[in-house]
């Protein structure tokens, strides 16, 4: 019994997790409308646009967060451990995926899928910017691609990449820039600021 | 807090770079021409909407079923909550009411018996602790019959009850009376002396030794009595 109702909306991710070890459904329900919807985006990027698998990430990942709580050490930023965790599923799921191309019969059914989305872009500019660079995001190694993902568009600073993948702030910069470099060179027909 | 180096890029033109950015960016990009590559490159990203999709109501019902099961809900008994109260298992021992609590009755348990004890000794005559220290039940009989006087005076003098009226003798000279051999005479000259004006009618006065007895009937060794305390 509580004399006063905790604010769950004000509470940290570190808070938050707290009370859900101790069984508080109020703040699993607050850490679950934070992280969603970004964790959503994140494994549907990293899972090659697919949506279903995306769901049952997440599904996933929040399960460990109801059964083992206390995997997560307070002392660290949630937000860094969250994504960490999320990318080491995704490395398990690459890893799956490259037993099974090796055992069938060779059609990949990824590549069929994101050439379906980059025929249904295509006439806006924008729109055929995006194809083309989601299409060379794509192209690019894992250990590169992920690294923009999480800058670019997931937003987690430098540091935070580097705790999410536990590598330095140099490498993390130094993949960064290749993987701007890669995308340059791949995308040089476009000029999104000139056509603005 | 500190702007990243691709922060920079996107904000910055290549000519208002200043030295510092620019010895940092040499390691990645050395020319205009590279820089602006990167530029539209970032700037194209940013300008991209990356709104997250918002997971199905089945993800979130499955969860919510899984929670329930991991974490079932306490019962509810009364004693559940109260001790919730009094000793949350979040808080430190020192912190938790039920140790408080128990810390003050302790500390009142151990301070009040004290306080009622001193109450009762100011309460005890000096008289009788007089007649013990002389160590004589003669003196005690003196002692008692200045109690009997007490009770006589009490007798007659109903409608004034005076604790002052009350009279007894000084130890020493009970002592000395109580030698001698004359107990009733001498106390009860001593009770038509002059009333004390100690609270508890002891005279300290060695106007007393005067009143006990006429200077006629003054034994001879009474000086060398008196002398051997000097």
């Amino acid at each position: 019994m509580r004399l006063i109702k905790p604010q769950y909306k004000s509470m940290s991710d570190e808070e938050l997790m707290i009370a859900v070890g101790k069984g508080d459904k109020r703040a699993f329900d607050e850490i679950y409308a934070r992280y969603s919807g970004p964790l959503l985006g994140y494994f549907i990027r990293m899972l090659w646009k697919d949506r279903e698998k995306g769901e049952d990430f997440v599904h996933d990942i929040f399960a460990k967060i109801i059964r083992k709580p206390e995997l997560f050490d307070p002392t660290r930023k949630f937000k860094t451990w969250i994504y960490s965790v999320a990318n080491n599923m995704c490395k398990n799921e690459y890893k799956k995926q490259e037993v099974r191309k090796n055992t069938s019969n060779g059609l990949d059914s990824h590549y069929a899928l994101s050439d379906t989305n980059a025929n249904v872009l295509g006439e806006v500019q924008d729109n055929q910017f995006r194809s083309e660079f989601e299409q060379s995001l794509q192209d690019l190694d894992e250990k590169h691609s992920g690294v923009f993902k999480l800058r670019h568009i997931d937003g987690l600073s430098i540091k935070e990449i580097a705790d999410v993948l536990k590598i330095s702030d140099g490498t993390v910069k130094s993949r960064l820039f290749y993987a701007t470099k890669y995308l340059a060179a791949s995308l040089k027909d476009f000029n999104p600021v000139m056509n603005r | 807090m500190e702007r990243d180096v691709f922060e920079i890029v996107v904000e910055k033109e290549f000519i208002a770079l200043s030295p510092e950015e620019r010895i940092e960016l040499k390691n990645y990009c050395s020319t205009e021409e590279e820089y602006n590559q990167l530029k539209q490159i970032l700037v194209g990203v940013n300008t991209m909407d990356w709104t997250n999709p918002e997971p199905k109501v089945e993800t979130k019902e499955k969860l919510d079923v899984l929670f329930a099961q991991t974490h079932p809900k306490a019962d509810g008994m009364w004693y559940n909550s109260a001790l919730a109260v009094i000793a949350p298992k979040d808080k430190p021992i020192y912190r938790q009411p039920l140790l408080q609590i128990a810390a003050l009755a302790l500390l009142v348990f151990l301070t009040v018996p004290f306080l009622q004890q001193n109450d009762t000794d100011d309460s005890i005559p000096l008289v009788a602790e007089n007649s013990i220290d002389a160590g004589n039940e003669d003196v005690v009989k003196n002692t008692d019959v200045s109690g009997g006087i007490e009770e006589k005076k009490e007798d007659d003098l109903a409608d004034t009850k005076d604790p002052q009226d009350e009279v007894s003798l000084p130890a020493v000279m009970t002592g000395f009376v109580a030698s001698r051999g004359i107990s009733n005479e001498v106390s009860v000259s001593a009770a038509e002396s002059p009333t004390s004006n100690h609270p508890d009618g002891v005279f300290i006065s060695e106007e007393s030794i005067a009143y006990s007895l006429p200077a006629s009937d003054q034994p001879d060794d009474v000086m060398d009595l008196l002398t051997t305390s000097f």
